[in-house]
C-alpha cells in the first residue's frame, strides 16, 4: 500500500477530472429529479380509455392482455432541491374507472397552478412569493408509455406535448395543442384536433377527421373519409379510399389517389392533385392549381394563378378570375371562364365553351362544337368536329379544320379561316377576311379591309364597306346558288369556273371588264333574280370601283 | 453588451439610415445587424415554419457541440497533465504508473458514460446553459422580428384588403400562439416542447412579415382582390 501511496495524488486527480468532465451535466441538472410511476388495470376490447394529461408525451401502444398498463416518467427541475423533492412526492399518477372505461391522469402540485387567478399562498406555494409577487421557475415535463388491447377506444386531451399511437383499432377521440400527433396503423373512427403542431396519419382503416389549424396534415392510406380543416399550413395526401374534404385557408395542399370525390379548398398557395377517381372540386383563389387523372367531372375555381389539367373523364368547369389555363384530354363537356391571360384547350371529346375576355384563347382538337366569347387578344382553333361560334370584340381568329357550320364576329383585326364542313358566315367591321375551302355558304359582313374567299363550294354572299374582294378558284357553284358581292370604292374581282351557268347582274361605278356576260343594273332592285337565272346561278356585283370577272380556264 | 443607439433604434426612434451611419463605428450594433442578418437567412432557409425542426436541431447541434468541446477541453488538459509527466522516463512511467493509468482508464471511462449519459436528448427539460442559449435566441428574434415590423406593418396598410386579410389573420393566429407559448412558460420555464413551439412560431411569425416585404409591386396591385 505504502509503495503505491506516492500514486494517490494522482488518482484524486483523476478523480477530480472525471467529476469536470461530467461536470456541465452534474451543475446544470443537479435540481432535475425524475420519478417513475407504473400502474395497470383490467379492461376489455370495445372499452374505452380516457387520457388527461398537459405536458406529456404519450406513446399508446397495443397489448395481448385485457388489461391497461401504463408507464410513466415525470421530470422536475428547480433551484430549489426541496421544492423538486415535494413536487415529485406529490404527483401521482391516477388509472381508475370512469364512464365505460377507464379514465388515466398524472395529478401534480402544477394542477394548482394551472388554475385560473392566483395560485393560493399555501404550503409549498408559499416558496414561490417573493413578497406579494408569484415567482415560479419550476419546470415539468412527463412521458407515458400506455399499452391498452389492440381493440380499444381512445379519448385523448393533452397539450404540448407528442402523441404516437400505434396499431390500435377503435373511435379515437383526440385533442392536443402544440404538438405532434401520430397514428400508425390505426383503424377505425378518428376524429383528432390539434393546433400548431404535425398531424400524421400514415396508415388508417376507417373515416378520419382531423382539424389542425396553423399545423400540417400528411394523410395516407386511408380506408375512409377524410376531411381535413386547417388555416395556412401545408396539406398532403395520398392514397385514401373514400371521399376527400380539404378545407385550408391559404396551405398548400397536394397529394394522389382519391377513391372517391374530392373537394379542395385554399387560397393563395398552390393546388395539386392527381388520380382521383370521383369528382373533383376546387375552390382556390389565387392559387396555382394542377389536377389530373380525374376520372369523372372535375370543377375548379380560383382567380389569378395558372390552372393545369390534364386527363379529365368528365366535365370541366373552370371558372378563373384572370388565370391561365391549360386543359388537355377532357373526356366531356368543357367550360372555361378566365380572363386577362392565355386560355389553351386540347383535346376534348365533348363540346367547349369558353369565355375569356381580354385572354388569347387557343383550341385544338375538340370533337364537339366549340362557343368562344372573347375581346382583343388571338383566338387560333383547329379541329373541331362540330360547329364553331367565336363572338370577340376585335381579336384576330385564326381557325381550321371545322367539321360543320362556322360563325366569327369580330372587328379590328384579321379573320382566317381554312376548311369548314358547313357554312360560314363572318361579320367583321375593319376586320380583313380570309377563307379557303369552305363546304356550304359563305357570308361576309366587313367594311375597309379586303374579303378574299377561296374554294368554296356554296352560295357567297360579301357585303363590305371601302373592302377589296376577291372571289376565285370556285370548286363548286350548286345550281340555285348565287354570289353577292357588294362593296364601295374597291374593286371586286371574281373569278367564275370556264363552264358557270350564271346570269350576272352588276351595278357599276367603275370600269367593268368581264368573260362572262353581264347585265348592268340601275338599283339594286332590279337585280336578276333566281327565276331569270333558270335553275343555274345568280351574280350580283355593286361597287363605285373597278369590277373584273374571270374566267379560271 | 449594449448601447443606447440600439435602443433607441428598437424603439423606433431612429430611423434606419441614422443607425446604419451610426452602426459603422460601433462594434455593439454592428454585431447586432449580423446576427438580425443571420437570423434573416436562416429564416429565408426555413421553409416548414411550424416544425422549425432545422432550427431546433441547429440548437440542438450548437449545445452537443459545446458538450463536446468541453469534453474535449477536459480530455487535453488530462494529457497535458500526462505530458508534464512526461520529463519521467518511458520505463519509469510504465513500471510505476501502469495502475494509475488504469485507474484513470476506468475512471474517465465511467466519467464518460455518466457525462454522455446525463447529456442524452431524452430529457424534456433544458438544461439551464441550454434555456439560456434558446432564451438569448428568442431574444434575438424578437429584436428582428420588431425590425421587421416596424418596416412590414405600414406596408401592409398598402396591401389589397384580401392580402391584408389573410396576412392580418396569419399573424394573429401566430400571436396568439406565441401568446399561449409564453403563458405556458411561466408555469413551465425549461420545457423543451413547449421552448420548440415558441421557436418555430417566432421563426414563423419572421417569415410572415419577411413575406410581407417580400410581396412584388405587382402582388399588392389592386387587381388582386378576389
Amino acid at each position: 500500500m505504502k509503495k503505491y501511496s506516492r500514486l494517490m495524488p494522482f488518482l484524486w486527480i483523476c478523480v477530480f477530472l472525471v467529476a469536470l468532465s461530467s461536470s456541465e451535466a452534474n451543475t446544470v441538472f443537479k435540481n432535475k429529479q425524475s420519478r417513475a410511476f407504473s400502474k395497470s388495470a383490467s379492461t376489455a376490447p370495445g372499452k374505452t380509455l380516457y387520457i388527461d394529461t398537459y405536458s406529456a408525451d404519450l406513446t399508446i401502444t397495443t397489448s395481448n392482455e385485457n388489461a391497461v398498463t401504463v408507464e410513466a416518467k415525470v421530470e422536475v427541475s428547480d433551484k430549489d432541491e426541496e421544492i423538486v423533492r415535494y413536487f415529485l412526492d406529490e404527483t401521482q399518477l391516477f388509472l381508475e374507472p370512469y364512464a365505460d372505461g377507464l379514465k388515466l391522469r398524472v395529478s401534480s402540485p402544477m394542477d394548482e397552478l394551472r388554475k385560473p387567478g392566483k395560485p393560493p399562498k399555501e404550503g409549498i406555494y408559499r416558496r414561490f412569493y417573493r413578497g406579494n409577487k408569484f415567482v415560479f421557475k419550476l419546470s415539468y415535463s412527463a412521458r407515458l408509455t400506455v399499452r391498452i388491447p389492440a381493440r380499444h377506444n381512445l379519448e385523448v386531451e393533452n397539450a404540448y406535448g407528442n402523441i404516437h399511437i400505434g396499431g390500435v383499432s377503435g373511435n379515437f377521440h383526440v385533442v392536443n395543442r402544440s404538438g405532434k400527433v401520430r397514428l400508425d396503423g390505426c383503424g377505425g373512427e378518428l376524429e383528432l384536433r390539434n393546433s400548431y403542431g404535425p398531424v400524421e396519419i400514415p396508415v388508417f382503416k376507417g373515416p378520419v377527421s382531423i382539424n389542425n389549424p396553423s399545423g400540417e396534415v400528411e394523410v395516407k392510406d386511408v380506408e375512409g373519409d377524410v376531411s381535413v380543416e386547417n388555416s395556412y399550413a401545408p396539406v398532403r395526401f395520398n392514397t385514401i379510399g373514400g371521399n376527400l374534404i380539404i378545407s385550408s385557408k391559404s396551405g398548400k395542399v397536394t397529394g394522389s389517389n382519391v377513391g372517391g370525390d374530392c373537394e379542395i379548398t385554399s387560397s393563395y398557395d398552390e393546388i395539386d392533385v392527381k388520380e382521383v377517381k370521383g369528382r373533383l372540386t376546387i375552390k382556390g383563389p389565387s392559387c396555382k392549381v394542377t389536377a389530373q387523372d380525374i376520372a369523372l367531372d372535375a370543377h375548379i375555381e380560383n382567380s389569378y394563378s395558372p390552372v393545369f389539367v390534364t386527363r379529365v373523364g368528365g366535365i370541366l368547369r373552370i371558372k378563373g378570375g384572370s388565370s391561365a389555363v391549360t386543359a388537355d384530354d377532357i373526356g366531356g363537356d368543357t367550360f372555361i371562364r378566365s380572363s386577362y391571360d392565355d386560355i389553351v384547350l386540347s383535346n376534348v371529346r365533348g363540346s367547349a365553351e369558353i369565355e375569356g375576355p381580354s385572354s388569347s384563347v387557343s383550341v385544338r382538337e375538340v370533337e364537339g362544337n366549340v362557343t368562344i366569347a372573347s375581346s382583343y387578344n388571338s383566338v387560333i382553333v383547329a379541329g373541331v368536329g362540330g360547329w364553331l361560334d367565336v363572338r370577340s370584340q376585335s381579336a384576330g381568329v385564326k381557325a381550321s379544320d371545322i367539321k360543320k357550320d362556322a360563325s366569327i364576329v369580330t372587328s379590328y383585326d384579321r379573320v382566317e379561316i381554312f376548311g369548314v364542313g358547313g357554312n360560314l358566315r363572318v361579320d367583321g367591321s375593319s376586320t380583313s377576311i380570309k377563307a379557303e375551302d369552305i363546304s356550304g355558304d359563305v357570308s361576309t359582313k366587313n367594311s375597309y379591309e379586303s374579303v378574299v374567299l377561296h374554294r368554296t363550294s356554296g352560295s357567297i354572299e360579301v357585303h363590305g364597306s371601302s373592302s377589296r374582294i376577291e372571289v376565285g378558284q370556285i370548286r363548286n357553284l350548286p345550281k340555285g346558288s348565287r354570289i353577292e358581292l357588294i362593296t364601295t370604292y374597291e374593286p371586286v374581282i371574281l373569278t367564275l369556273p370556264e363552264d358557270a351557268d350564271v346570269v350576272i347582274s352588276v351595278l357599276p361605278g367603275g370600269k367593268i371588264s368581264s368573260e362572262f356576260p353581264v347585265y348592268h343594273v340601275k338599283s339594286q332592285t332590279q337585280k336578276l333574280d333566281a327565276e331569270r337565272a333558270k335553275g343555274g346561278v345568280t351574280v350580283y356585283i355593286q361597287t363605285s370601283g373597278s369590277i373584273n370577272i374571270k374566267s379560271n380556264r | 453588451m449594449s448601447c443606447k443607439e440600439l435602443e433607441r433604434y428598437d424603439r423606433g426612434e431612429m430611423d434606419e439610415a441614422e443607425f446604419m451611419r451610426h452602426a459603422a463605428s460601433c462594434p455593439v450594433c454592428r454585431k447586432a445587424l449580423q446576427l438580425d442578418e443571420e437570423v434573416m437567412s436562416l429564416v429565408k432557409s426555413l421553409r416548414q415554419p411550424v416544425e422549425a425542426s432545422h432550427l431546433w436541431s441547429r440548437i440542438e447541434e450548437v449545445l452537443c457541440e459545446e458538450r463536446a468541446e468541453e469534453q474535449q477541453l477536459v480530455q487535453e488538459s488530462q494529457v497535458k497533465k500526462k505530458q508534464k509527466s512526461g520529463r519521467f522516463s518511458f520505463r519509469w512511467i510504465f513500471l510505476r504508473f501502469v495502475p494509475a493509468a488504469a485507474a484513470l482508464l476506468i475512471v474517465v471511462g465511467i466519467g464518460v458514460y455518466f457525462g454522455l449519459k446525463s447529456s442524452a436528448p431524452s430529457s424534456g427539460l433544458l438544461a439551464q446553459k441550454a434555456l439560456a442559449r434558446v432564451e438569448k435566441k428568442e431574444q434575438e428574434y424578437m429584436r428582428a422580428i420588431k425590425g421587421l415590423e416596424k418596416q412590414a406593418l405600414p406596408q401592409m396598410a398598402d396591401l389589397s384588403l384580401d392580402f391584408l386579410f389573410l396576412y392580418r389573420t396569419r399573424l394573429e393566429t401566430i400571436d396568439a400562439q406565441i401568446e399561449q407559448c409564453r403563458e405556458a412558460l411561466a408555469l413551465n420555464p425549461a420545457n423543451a416542447h413547449i421552448r420548440r413551439y415558441l421557436i418555430a412560431a417566432l421563426q414563423e411569425k419572421k417569415e410572415t412579415l419577411a413575406e410581407v416585404l417580400g410581396l412584388e409591386d405587382e402582388d399588392t396591385k389592386p387587381r388582386r382582390s378576389i
